[in-house]
């Protein structure tokens, strides 16, 4: 498969307050999920955006490369041509005076796609993430649509980009328990059919535990433990996981 | 937030707006307050022996048409100039938190009523309003103050309004309704704080606007009269002296050009540091 | 003993405007319910079911387009001066947002204070006290106090504002969505510690979530809400299981305890 493996190496970023994330080394594959979990604090969505060089002022990555296949690759490059982004909040990534149809032509032009061509694409896609309706939805604004249907429209967007990769940062924390279920199942969907690679920034177990094939565990900006989901969860060797484990088990219920 | 706390966040860049503009407000209040002794001669002094004089050591920047002291009556110009704008303002402030306040957190028939007041007020266009207080009661600073001052208030009680409205439904402004806090409680501790911000930085980038108001009225002979060291008036008095003596208009037209510039300066460096959407480091 | 009595409850709001159709929109009906001593229920919905509203009306924040809220007998959407004070005493809220729920430019201490200035005849010392306890109740220390939000976590913010709601020890109070913002261990912690407040004192809670292991960990009874109506009540025990299908879809769209995804022998540890 082309564009088989994104890796990321050594990231580092700093800020006023001195170093918020150091040594981060990430895998992503085709077709499989990494989940980084940490609590609040941990570094984990500053190294979503850092990998991208998308840092808000006052913060800087002093280290770090993307290695597509072996081969380093400037974050500009990777940006929206490899790997799309999800948010947390999914309003704020939309353009509130510009309609649901104008973002997606945004994204098709850049791919050289424009005309009969894109509109067919903007379908497709739309169809691809569950969003019925199609016509009402490209011609809404984003104060006109839920939180739930806004992330599927993020998921819409990276599809129409067509990137291998997909760098998804806490997807679901705004979202309630239906639209968290959807999202997922869209999500899983779009990574065993379209072999899509998935770094989800998480710090919720449930979440690794439906859609993790590999973990990686952050505290106080570093990486403390990498296993298999299936590894985490029977044997976690960090004091970072085993706490978020123990809450996770007991409101999951199976800890009485 | 509060001006307390304005001040006291880190210093960022775009502070040289806020430090150009208070070096010069500060300049300018103190030539306000102090002026009558900073100046060297006595601004009103005529001596028609001494008219139209260049620039000399004993006159720094000379003379105008009845022999006075050009820079004397700069000085002591800033008195009347910034001072009846800093008074325009205070009541201008004053009915505008008060009707805007009062409308904005009550709502309902009181809220009608008192917009159809801003509405007929907002109609009065300045000069209108000027015309009128002098015919019915003499030239004057005090009435080109309250001419001013009354054409303006009804803008800021409807921004007043505006803010305390969107103060008023914030969660904690209902957590302290919650709490048992009455609403004049909820309205002068959560409400009015909260928007001293926003208004300051409003009121002081008007501060310009308004300072051209009193020294054009001045000019157009409704306001201050001569003899008074108004900068507007001795505009107006240079006038015939344009072509020959240029400077007698350039200078207390620069004046009004430097205060106007130093006040904007001000407000627009305070409105950087109060947005929200900025980010502290 | 009953608590909040919840009468025949409808109420909407009217949508359009100049340019476009006059409409109603329904966002509660026919709400009968009551709200007893003690007792912790969960308001189980989705977004658009109108439990955000519910909270406002059982607040008196609202009155309701048809039917009641009464406390003690009296619609609380009209209480007024002593009426409406002990009614306040009683009866608190803690809102979704917390950063939202405090004056910005004020301490903490002063924001958790304020009921009791307001409704306690404590002085100045026995406030500070009551601060201070409050704060320790809810695992936040003394110098929390003193700060301003901004200078607190999301996570630190609720807690005060769980402290608040605590101050007067009322007899019931609604969590609208208080919860949702925060990761699961401080979730956790702070159902722990409501659970034992209410062993303790008999304090009541209402839990209004969309989220089904947070009413199965700590509430005794289970009210469904979908589209405005209340569509199931049940009591939450060992296998919780919902008639409606709104409450299977809830159950379903919880995340699964581990990992269910077939172990394969060729993934390779990353």
């Amino acid at each position: 498969m082309e564009h088989s493996t994104l890796e990321l190496q050594g990231l580092r970023i700093e800020g006023r307050a001195g170093v918020l994330v150091e040594d981060v080394d990430l895998q992503l594959r085709r077709g499989q999920v990494c989940a980084l979990v940490g609590s609040s604090g941990s570094g984990k969505s500053l190294t979503c955006l850092g990998a991208l060089d998308l840092l808000p002022a006052g913060l800087a990555r002093t280290h770090g490369q993307l290695l597509l296949d072996g081969q380093a690759l400037p974050a500009a490059q990777v940006r929206g041509r490899v790997a799309s982004l999800v948010l947390q909040n999914p309003r704020s990534a939309f353009n509130p005076v510009r309609n649901m149809a104008s973002h997606a032509q945004e994204t098709l032009k850049l791919r050289g796609i424009g005309g009969a061509a894109a509109r067919a694409r903007m379908a497709q896609c739309l169809e691809a993430v569950g969003l019925e309706d199609r016509e009402r939805v490209l011609q809404a604004f984003a104060f006109q649509l839920s939180g739930g249907m806004l992330q599927r429209m993020m998921i819409a967007l990276a599809l129409m980009a067509q990137t291998p990769f997909l760098l998804a940062d806490e997807p679901t924390s705004d979202l309630d328990a239906l639209s968290q279920a959807r999202f997922l199942d869209l999500l899983m969907e779009l990574v065993q059919q379209h072999g899509l690679g998935v770094l989800l920034v998480t710090h919720d177990m449930g979440v690794v535990a439906r859609c993790a094939d590999h973990v990686a565990v952050m505290d106080a900006g570093r990486i403390v433990e990498r296993q298999t989901v299936h590894g985490l969860f029977e044997r976690p060797a960090s004091a970072a996981s085993r706490t978020l484990l123990d809450a996770h088990q007991i409101l999951a219920g199976s800890t009485p | 937030m509060s001006v307390v706390a304005l001040l006291r966040r880190p210093a960022l860049a775009g502070q040289n707006s806020l430090m150009i503009g208070l070096v010069l407000v500060s300049l300018l209040a103190l030539l306000a307050v102090f002026g009558q002794w900073l100046a060297p001669h006595d601004p009103d002094l005529v001596d028609l022996g001494q008219r139209l004089l260049p620039p000399d050591s004993s006159h720094w920047l000379g003379t105008d048409h009845l022999g006075r002291d050009l820079l004397s009556r700069l000085i002591v110009g800033t008195q009347l100039s910034l001072g009846s704008v800093m008074l325009t303002l205070a009541l201008v402030l004053l009915l505008g938190l008060l009707v805007g306040g009062v409308s904005g957190f009550l709502g309902g028939k009181v809220d009608l009523l008192l917009m159809r007041l801003c509405d007929m007020f907002m109609t009065f266009p300045t000069l209108v309003l000027a015309f009128f207080f002098v015919t019915l009661l003499g030239t004057g600073l005090s009435n080109v103050v309250i001419a001013i001052a009354l054409s303006h208030w009804a803008w800021y009680a409807r921004m007043v309004r505006g803010m305390v409205i969107a103060q008023r439904g914030r969660e904690y402004v209902l957590a302290s309704r919650l709490a048992g806090a009455s609403r004049w409680a909820r309205l002068r501790q959560h409400v009015l704080p909260n928007i001293a911000g926003p208004l300051l930085v409003l009121a002081t980038m008007d501060i310009g606007h308004m300072m051209l108001h009193v020294s054009g009225l001045s000019f157009l002979g409704l306001g201050v009269t001569p003899p008074a060291a108004e900068w507007g008036v001795m505009i107006n008095d240079a006038k015939e002296f344009i072509w020959t003596h240029p400077q007698l208009l350039l200078l207390p037209g620069l004046m009004i050009f430097f205060s106007v510039m130093a006040f904007n300066l001000l407000g627009d460096a305070l409105r950087d540091r109060l947005d929200p959407t900025r980010e502290v480091h | 003993m009953t608590l909040l009595h919840v009468n025949d409850i409808g109420h909407g709001y009217r949508t359009g405007g100049l340019l476009a159709r006059r409409g109603w929109l329904q966002v509660l009906d026919g709400i009968q319910l009551e709200f007893k001593a003690g007792e912790s229920v969960g308001l189980l919905g989705s977004s658009g079911s109108g439990k955000s509203t519910l909270a406002r009306l059982l607040l008196g924040l609202e009155t309701p387009a048809h039917g009641q809220v009464t406390f003690a007998g009296q619609d609380v959407s009209r209480l007024r001066g002593r009426q409406a004070h002990a009614f306040q005493s009683a009866v608190q809220l803690v809102f979704q947002d917390a950063p939202g729920a405090f004056n910005p430019q004020r301490s903490i201490g002063w924001s958790i204070a304020e009921p009791l200035r307001h409704l306690s005849d404590l002085d100045s010392a026995g406030r500070e006290q009551r601060v201070l306890t409050l704060l320790q109740q809810m695992g936040l220390g003394e110098e929390h106090a003193q700060r301003l939000p901004h200078q607190l976590s999301g996570g630190q913010l609720q807690r005060a504002n769980i402290a608040r709601a605590l101050a007067l020890s009322p007899q019931l109070v609604v969590l609208d969505e208080a919860l949702s913002n925060l990761d699961r261990v401080l979730q956790l912690q702070l159902l722990q510690r409501l659970e034992a407040l209410r062993r303790e004192s008999g304090t009541a809670f209402v839990l209004i979530t969309h989220d089904l292991s947070l009413v199965r960990y700590f509430c005794q009874r289970v009210l469904l809400l979908d589209a405005g109506r209340i569509v199931e009540d049940r009591p939450v025990d060992g296998n919780l299981s919902f008639d409606h299908e709104v409450g299977k879809q809830l159950q379903a769209a919880m995340l699964p305890a581990r990992p269910f995804k077939p172990e394969a022998a060729n993934l390779r540890t990353g």
